[in-house]
């Protein structure tokens, strides 16, 4: 019903978390590292096909991670079957149509710049 | 009040002392329902920023306002909490730290550092 088997999620939540805290440090460490930012930089600096690859899979391990993490939290505090739906739904959603909303800018960044 | 196979369950909130890596604990799933719920905001700022000039200027002018520090704490708060009581489960998966005093001295490291770290990463942001 939730999606994964709980061995799948278990390491699921790990591994993403792994990938989601080094992208963390990399992407800091260029932003802090690089010179002050303007808009043709930003454009120029998500247009390069690693990091596009390394962000677009940012957004699929985040993806997975905050799904599972307040699955987990749901499962805990929500006991009424309709509303444990309900919640599960709407975050869902809300989940997937940022991480699509987020796939689609990292793609036309390469149209734009 | 009773568990479906009739034992009981004490949940009196305000008679249960909860130790310091209950207290991480909740300050890790907390955070991390924040955290999740910031991913549309994100989202929404970082599109923002990569769809025109004008876009990123806008955002770039939201984000610069001086009023926005303790957002900024509290959002950096949160990912280090998250992340620093995260690699202690990890430890703790690999049953590291698993005794009671390790556990309890490391809840203390994680609580300590991430405010610690938390606020000069914020400093260097804001700075």
């Amino acid at each position: 019903m939730s999606g994964f088997s709980g061995m799948q999620a278990w390491l699921l939540q790990r591994f993403s978390a792994i990938y989601i805290v080094l992208f963390a440090i990399i992407l800091t460490m260029i932003l802090w590292g690089g010179e002050e930012l303007s808009y043709p930089t930003w454009v120029a600096l998500f247009a390069q096909p690693w990091l596009q690859v390394m962000s677009s899979l940012f957004v699929v391990a985040l993806l997975f991670h905050a799904w599972i993490g307040l699955r987990d939290v749901i499962l805990d505090y929500i006991k009424p079957v309709g509303i444990k739906m309900l919640v599960m739904s709407a975050i869902v959603f809300m989940l997937l149509a940022s991480g699509f909303w987020l796939l689609r800018a990292l793609l036309l960044v390469e149209v734009i710049s | 009040m009773q568990s479906s196979d009739g034992r009981p369950i004490y949940l009196d909130l305000k008679n249960i002392k909860l130790p310091i890596s209950g207290i991480i604990s909740i300050m890790h799933r907390a955070f991390g329902i924040i955290l999740s719920f910031s991913i549309p905001v994100l989202t929404y700022l970082f599109t923002l920023s990569l769809q025109s000039e004008d876009g990123f200027n806008q955002v770039a002018g939201m984000l610069d306002s001086g009023w926005l520090f303790p957002v900024y704490f509290f959002f950096i708060w949160s990912f280090v909490h998250h992340l620093f009581a995260g690699i202690r489960y990890l430890l703790i998966d690999l049953e590291i730290g698993v005794e009671k005093q390790i556990a309890t001295k490391s809840s203390q490291v994680v609580l300590v550092a991430a405010l610690v770290v938390s606020f000069l990463l914020t400093l260097g942001v804001v700075l």
